[in-house]
């Protein structure tokens, strides 16, 4: 919802962001002026990450979950404050973008093979589709699953290198070290020259439609005739967990049963 | 004319849970065995991806795991002077179809039953008398014990890598798991899941009340597991897509997740799917089955003959094809006699809505199918029944499994139920109402029975089962004190409104209430009230096993899916060990 606010307008939401992150210029060496990233320097594209996802990451760098030579002295020298304030400011940039094409080394097979695993993942290796977590066209999920279409096909092909080899420790749940490991060295890089070939998302577009919760209440709304729910009828609070059923459980929808008749 | 295959060791009549642990065990003995499976073959990868996986209105609504309707389902009616009528759309249970059977969209709840509650008939008698309930109440004793059965609960959950805490490790009470549960011959192969938010704050009222708070047991694993079979299962993403949906993070335990790939790879295992099967075939004595005859997806007759017959199908489909195969002597309420379709038994479920001040933050959509905290102190017979009039108990915890947006809208009683003024209430309330849930047991009467329907056929031309049942007035009293229990505990939550809703008649198969059906091809010690042994083979025809939900003559205060997975690994030890060295009845 927050982000929703900081689009009233991009380029007024990048100048109010860059007031309060005075660092910024710190990264720009790197990931560009604007978060478009920078092939030649290492740093990838962070313009439209979600801030969240970003001060994570940040606080990783700073507490050794996350490796890397340049990143974990800068993040340890920012109070959390700054690395907030950095977090929205990248996280409300949203610059051109222009796709890599397919490395020279890819071939259509490789690409055919890294399609399979974003859309569908693999069941002989227990791999499951990247876009469970990361978004159909690799767009980016909720606040902690970063976007990976068009980020650099070295960056990518480097962090699944290091969920590989145990390097990274940010994903308590185990999925993505776990997915690394399954992935071959050829996935790896298959995968890695997909993503990079995709545009990278527009944040501001997909970001502009308000949470269902920031809608106003006295909305008058469209579709109001439209049923909602299966079978609601009467006053009886069908959905107020009646089919919010463990396995039999709750079924007992709280309500229903206090409705003789059904 | 049918055509007939050459002869397999063991036929399975359906490969979901029952049928994957049976195959497995069986192919190990070395014998050749065919698995028959009614629906698609499906898996992980890539029929439960997301973002389709997530469909709510194509899973939730339009059920699309589940059997499809066009084709068979039940017919229901309240009582024997009704006339039943066909379930055109599955609303009230959801039996699921397909390679791995329900246990695909199941919660993933894992419960151990009471010693209590496998003695039920002799438990009470010492207890509170052979008088204390009427004659009308026919719950009996299962011919197992708690303490035969707990070798078999540890291997199913070794296999599922189920998250839990123990509270009662060979008698000694751990403080945070279930104190009053049988004991455990080891702990949880996983640690709990994490506590939900809700949850936290009904540990917290219960424990205020007195009452034991642990955190459910869930097959929605915790943290990556490696099982006995090698498979490896993932961490829980609490997505809130369990029930009704397949995993697609290999997180939640079903056969496609603990035990096919191995299975399937098994050379001396073959999977047939979109076989339909009619009939358990017997030869003229009526007293071996030769095998069965099913139709196949081309609409072709075929006869599998077999030297075992296992069925593991859906509870009320184990029943019904006992009755098409004309295996055991149906039950007939007037007289009393019969066994098959006998003990039919439900679920007593109901709930409370804790609606709290907009500043507490519930976050229902952060959950998984069996994450959550409960108590077990109205559970079964942890507690005193003398002077309530009633046997049987419910769990009760906030065990919220999703925060569906089609599903799930809480609002206060009063509210309109659409317009603006509902609109306003669901926004007022989505993320601030918890939902305790009362899962009660079930216990069986002489009026509550399956049998097959004298009208309405499949679309293969075969009767279909029909169901007679009501609440019991037993249990329409348990569900009424259990929930007040649960009231108290709402009221301590803090909420600003607590709403509840105990269990009350009629019975209705138009809006969800659990899955849980049991009874109809009951096990026990004695012919004239069981369909089956303590070994879960037909007294009348030994070469048949029946295992399922189906075989419990009465039903518990838990989640059934840890006792059926108990009872296939019980079934197979006694087929491996006993049943092949010398085929025949292993009980008398």
């Amino acid at each position: 919802m927050k982000r929703a606010l900081f689009f009233v307008s991009a380029a007024f939401g990048a100048t109010a962001a860059l007031a309060q992150a005075p660092n910024a210029q710190m990264c720009a060496g790197c990931h560009g002026a604007q978060g478009e990233g920078n092939a030649q320097a290492g740093g990838p594209r962070i313009a439209g990450q979600p801030q969240r996802y970003l001060e994570r990451q940040l606080e990783a760098y700073a507490q050794g979950k996350r490796q890397s030579a340049a990143m974990a002295p800068i993040a340890k020298s920012l109070p959390e404050n700054e690395r907030s304030a950095l977090a929205a400011h990248f996280a409300n940039l949203n610059p051109a973008h222009k796709p890599q094409s397919a490395s020279a080394g890819s071939s259509t097979a490789a690409s055919t093979r890294a399609r399979a695993l974003a859309t569908h993942g693999d069941e002989a290796q227990r791999v499951q589709a990247c876009q469970n977590c990361h978004g159909p066209d690799g767009a980016g999920l909720g606040e902690v699953n970063p976007y990976l279409a068009g980020l650099d096909a070295k960056y990518l092909q480097n962090a699944l290198s290091e969920w590989k080899r145990g390097a990274r420790d940010t994903d308590p749940s185990g999925q993505m070290q776990r997915i690394g490991k399954s992935l071959s060295d050829s996935d790896v890089q298959a995968l890695a020259s997909y993503y990079a070939s995709l545009p990278a998302p527009l944040r501001a577009a997909a970001d502009a439609k308000p949470p269902a919760q920031a809608a106003t209440p006295t909305h008058p709304e469209a579709g109001s005739k439209r049923r909602q729910g299966a079978g609601v009828g009467g006053t009886e609070p069908a959905t107020s967990g009646g089919s919010q059923g463990p396995g039999g459980g709750q079924g007992a929808g709280p309500g229903e049963g206090a409705s003789p008749g059904r | 004319m049918a055509t007939r295959l050459p002869e397999t060791d063991v036929v399975l009549l359906g490969v979901g849970l029952v049928g994957s642990i049976l195959g497995r065990e069986l192919t190990k003995a070395g014998l050749k065995v065919v698995g028959l499976e009614r629906g698609e073959p499906r898996y992980t990868v890539p029929d439960f991806q997301g973002p389709a996986m997530h469909d709510e209105l194509r899973y939730s609504v339009r059920k699309s795991l589940m059997v499809d309707t066009t084709k068979e389902t039940y017919t229901f009616r309240n009582a024997s002077s009704e006339t039943a009528l066909p379930i055109r759309r599955i609303q009230g249970f959801l039996p699921g179809t397909g390679l791995g059977g329900s246990a695909v969209h199941w919660n993933g709840q894992t419960w151990r039953f009471h010693d209590a509650d496998f003695r039920m008939r002799s438990h009470a008698n010492e207890r509170y008398g052979r008088e204390f309930l009427g004659l009308e109440y026919q719950f009996q004793d299962w011919g197992v014990t708690y303490a035969d059965l707990e070798p078999y609960y540890d291997r199913f959950e070794y296999l599922l890598g189920v998250s839990g805490k123990a509270g009662n490790l060979g008698g000694k009470k751990i403080p945070g798991g279930n104190v009053l549960e049988e004991p455990r011959s080891r702990d949880y192969p996983t640690p709990p899941q994490k506590e939900p938010y809700g949850s936290a704050l009904f540990r917290k009222a219960a424990e205020g009340l007195g009452y034991h708070p642990f955190p459910q047991p869930s097959s929605n694993l915790s943290r990556p597991y490696t099982n006995p079979e090698g498979q490896t299962l993932q961490t829980c993403m609490f997505c809130g897509y369990c029930e009704r949906y397949g995993c697609e993070h290999f997180a939640k335990s079903s056969p496609q997740t603990v035990i096919l790939p191995v299975l399937l790879k098994d050379r001396n295992f073959t999977l047939r799917t979109h076989c339909q099967v009619q009939r358990v075939n017997l030869d003229s004595s009526g007293k071996q089955a030769t095998g069965v005859t099913y139709i196949d997806a081309k609409g072709q007759e075929i006869e599998q003959p077999a030297k075992l017959v296992i069925v593991g199908l859906f509870a009320l489909n184990n029943v019904r094809m006992l009755l098409l195969s004309k295996i055991g002597e149906p039950y007939d309420p007037a007289s009393g006699r019969g066994v098959v379709g006998r003990n039919y038994s439900y679920q007593t479920t109901s709930g409370v809505n804790v609606f709290f001040d907009e500043k507490v933050n519930i976050n229902p959509f952060m959950r998984s199918g069996a994450c959550g905290t409960v108590i077990a102190d109205f559970v079964s017979d942890n507690f005193d029944h003398a002077k309530l009039g009633f046997l049987g108990g419910a769990y009760i915890g906030e065990v919220m499994s999703h925060g569906r947006p089609i599903e799930f809208h809480p609002v206060p009683p009063g509210t309109p139920a659409w317009g603006s003024e509902w609109k306003k209430a669901v926004v007022r309330s989505y993320n601030h109402t918890s939902v305790l849930n009362i899962h009660g047991s079930s216990i069986t009467t002489r009026a509550n029975y399956l049998d097959l329907d004298p009208t309405y056929r499949d679309a293969w031309g075969q009767p279909l089962l029909r169901m007679t049942f009501e609440f019991p007035e037993n249990d329409v009293k348990m569900s009424a004190f259990c929930t007040d229990r649960a009231t108290d505990i709402a009221k301590a939550m803090g909420g600003r409104q607590v709403v509840p809703s105990p269990r009350k008649r009629p019975y209705t198969t138009t809006q969800y209430q659990s899955t849980h059906n049991t009874g109809g091809t009951v096990m026990g010690e004695d012919r004239s009230t069981s369909v089956l042994n303590r070994f879960c083979q037909s007294w009348d025809v030994p070469n048949v096993f029946v295992i399922g939900a189906s075989n419990f003559p009465q039903n518990a205060s838990y989640n059934p899916t840890d006792t059926v997975g108990a009872l296939a690994y019980w079934a197979a030890d006694a087929i491996v060990k006993q049943y092949l060295k010398s085929p025949g009845p292993l009980a008398t």
